[in-house]
């Protein structure tokens, strides 16, 4: 039998602990800390979806309301009554805050997402407090209806005779898309 | 061993015949209760616990034993003795010389044997001890009559050495003690307050064989000092001082209440003494005192081998824990695990509901961009107007507000389906003319410091001063973002 000095032995079993030790570590400890930390962040990460649908639900909630007042205010589901709908209530506005001579053109429509987008130009003469009360119209008016560009110039410098031109927006809902149809064989 | 107070014990001496029974109640002066005589039914043996445990059981039944506690006395014939004389030293290296000793006395039963002692007083000389052995076989058999009679045996002694040691410490102590049995009697010998020799003798009848063996026994054992005197304790009826004249010797009959005790039975009418056997093992027990000698509790047992060291035992302990951890943390993590599983697959219903309400959000905000009530424009004008000097040296010509188009990469992505509203920021541009040289440079100095009226990026591209006068025309660009209060 092989025998040893109380040092070598020492240093035997010192080297037996140590590789031991590390053996334990790299084959039951590190893998048990990783599954661990995995466990632990797929719970942070279940927690933060919780989290963040609980606040996409109470949006949507709180939205619900805006959609009934969007949708009663005259938010169209037809593309050409959504049209017509904006240029009575331009040339309206326009009246009644003593625009004169509006002119109202329509542009083709687009369509951004589940909505159709329609522009209409708009051109007229007034005086700045005129124009002033027009765009106030506008951007009051229940319908729906966007302001996207602006231009005042005078129609002789330095009067209050002024020309406004401006591109405005309304938005109807898109028609839903066709069904899909399956794969042909 | 430890140390505990018997308030009432049973003893019980086995003979080859019969056994005796006393319990004995501890008191201001101990108390025998009840006795009893069992003679062995036929085929029944004292050695064989399968027959006699049942016998002693329905002995303890039958007389109304109480006690569990229970000291058992071996007769003289199971026992081995051995006097020796020893050095004065403390009682582990005694019981290493002991152990030694009976090695080589007793080598070849020496495994089946077990081994207690009783010291005598010690001397300048060192001290004589006795060296008591008797089978395992023995033990194990009464340990196991014990249990199938439900008593709990506290002590296994022997008889005649507790006898002796009983009435050497008595009221009238005496060198020689002779328990006489109907078939057999046991003699002690007493020397320094301890026993130093125990025989077994042959039946008292016929008479004339017994009184020889008397007299051999008596010549082999040390002379007391107090002379030769024996102390008589009789089953069977025998004459004490024609005995003593037989034997030429002082002989007296033992009466009970010599050991110390009373007698609270009525019955027994002077015949008590015949139990004195079990009354003295069971007065060997009492309160806080031992027998000499206890081979349920042998201080001769061979100590215990450690066949690891301290270190390994510490070793494995501390492995058995963090085996313990390491299961107590697979299962938990296992568990744990499970617990996100079924997280992640409650998650899953709700997948489809978010994405739909995801659209829905995206839907309306993009749609409320053309709900009434963001004046925009009206407070971009109003801002300007404001800006402007009231001095009619500075004044525009022409103003264009269009809306800022949003990034590339926001006009084209599309957020749960729908287009990201427009941004809101406005992009402007007013051309005007000024009088004053530096009213251009004023009506820029005031935008830019009417950053919280939402004008930004304010900056100048060009001014001319076409018609040789003093005017100037000028082009200002900026941004303006409506303030969040001003909505």
């Amino acid at each position: 039998m092989l025998s040893l000095t109380k040092r070598e032995r020492n240093l035997a079993i010192g080297t037996g602990v140590t590789v031991g030790a590390l053996l334990v570590y790299f084959v039951i400890i590190s893998p048990l800390q990783q599954a661990w930390s995995d466990v632990e962040s797929g719970q942070r990460a279940i927690v933060q979806q919780q989290h963040d649908a609980r606040l996409v639900f109470n949006n949507r909630d709180h939205l619900k309301k805006a959609w009934e007042t969007l949708t009663k205010s005259g938010l169209q589901s037809d593309a050409s009554l959504a049209e017509s709908q904006a240029l009575n209530a331009v040339s309206r506005i326009a009246d009644r805050a003593g625009v004169m001579g509006v002119a109202l053109k329509t542009d083709s429509p687009s369509t951004e997402g589940s909505f159709v987008v329609k522009g209409v130009q708009m051109s007229g003469k007034g005086t700045m407090r005129q124009i002033s009360q027009m765009i106030f119209l506008l951007e009051s008016a229940p319908t729906p209806l966007r302001i996207v560009s602006l231009t005042i110039s005078p129609q002789r410098e330095g009067t209050d005779d002024l020309t406004v031109q401006m591109s405005l927006s309304t938005i109807c809902l898109a028609p839903p898309p066709p069904p899909k149809t399956g794969a042909r064989s | 061993m430890k140390s505990v107070r018997y308030k009432s014990v049973l003893g019980l001496a086995i003979g080859e015949r019969s056994l005796l029974a006393a319990e004995v109640v501890m008191g201001e002066r101990p108390v025998v209760r009840r006795v009893a005589e069992l003679e062995y039914p036929p085929g029944v043996s004292p050695g064989e616990a399968s027959q006699f445990g049942p016998a002693l059981d329905s002995l303890r039944k039958k007389h109304g034993f109480s006690t569990r506690a229970t000291v058992v006395g071996l007769p003289a014939r199971w026992i081995v003795v051995k006097q020796k004389d020893v050095p004065s030293t403390d009682a582990t290296t005694l019981a290493g010389i002991l152990r030694t000793s009976a090695e080589g006395e007793f080598s070849s039963e020496l495994k089946n044997m077990t081994f207690d002692y009783i010291e005598s007083q010690p001397s300048a000389a060192g001290k004589t001890v006795l060296l008591v052995g008797t089978p395992k076989k023995y033990i194990d058999a009464i340990a196991a009559a014990c249990d199938t009679a439900k008593l709990t045996p506290v002590a296994i002694t022997s008889s005649a050495l507790v006898l002796g040691a009983a009435t050497g410490n008595s009221s009238k102590p005496a060198g020689l003690v002779l328990a006489i049995g109907a078939s057999g009697a046991e003699l002690t010998a007493q020397q320094n307050g301890a026993p130093s020799a125990v025989q077994h003798l042959r039946a008292p009848e016929p008479s004339a064989p017994f009184v020889s063996a008397i007299r051999r026994a008596v010549s082999t054992m040390p002379s007391p000092p107090g002379g030769r005197e024996i102390l008589v304790w009789d089953q069977t009826g025998l004459d004490a001082q024609a005995l003593g004249q037989q034997l030429g010797m002082t002989v007296r009959a033992g009466e009970l209440s010599s050991l110390g005790v009373e007698v609270a039975i009525p019955s027994l009418n002077g015949t008590a003494g015949r139990y004195a056997p079990a009354v003295a093992l069971a007065m060997s027990m009492l309160g806080e005192a031992r027998p000499g000698v206890d081979f349920l509790h042998s201080r001769l047992a061979p100590p215990r081998t450690h066949r690891l060291p301290r270190w390994a035992y510490l070793a494995i302990a501390l492995g058995v824990v963090l085996i313990g951890l390491g299961i107590y943390s697979y299962v938990t993590l296992s568990a744990q695990q499970t617990a996100l599983a079924n997280a992640q697959n409650n998650l899953k219903p709700m997948t489809d509901n978010l994405a739909k309400a995801k659209s829905f959000i995206a839907q309306v905000s993009y749609a409320q961009a053309w709900q009434a009530g963001d004046h925009r424009y009206l407070a971009c004008l109003k801002g300007l107007t404001q800006a402007l000097s009231d001095d009619d040296q500075t004044y525009a010509i022409n103003v264009t507000l269009k809306e800022v188009p949003r990034s590339g990469t926001a006009a084209a992505n599309l957020v749960d389906g729908e287009k990201t509203p427009p941004s809101g920021a406005l992009a402007g541009t007013i051309n005007g003319k000024a009088t004053d040289p530096n009213g251009w440079s004023k009506l820029q100095s005031k935008l830019q410091k009417s950053q919280a009226l939402g004008f930004t990026e304010v900056q100048l591209h060009n001014t001319t001063n076409a018609d040789r006068s003093s005017e100037v025309s000028f082009s200002i660009s900026f941004n303006y973002q409506q303030p969040a209060a001003a909505h």
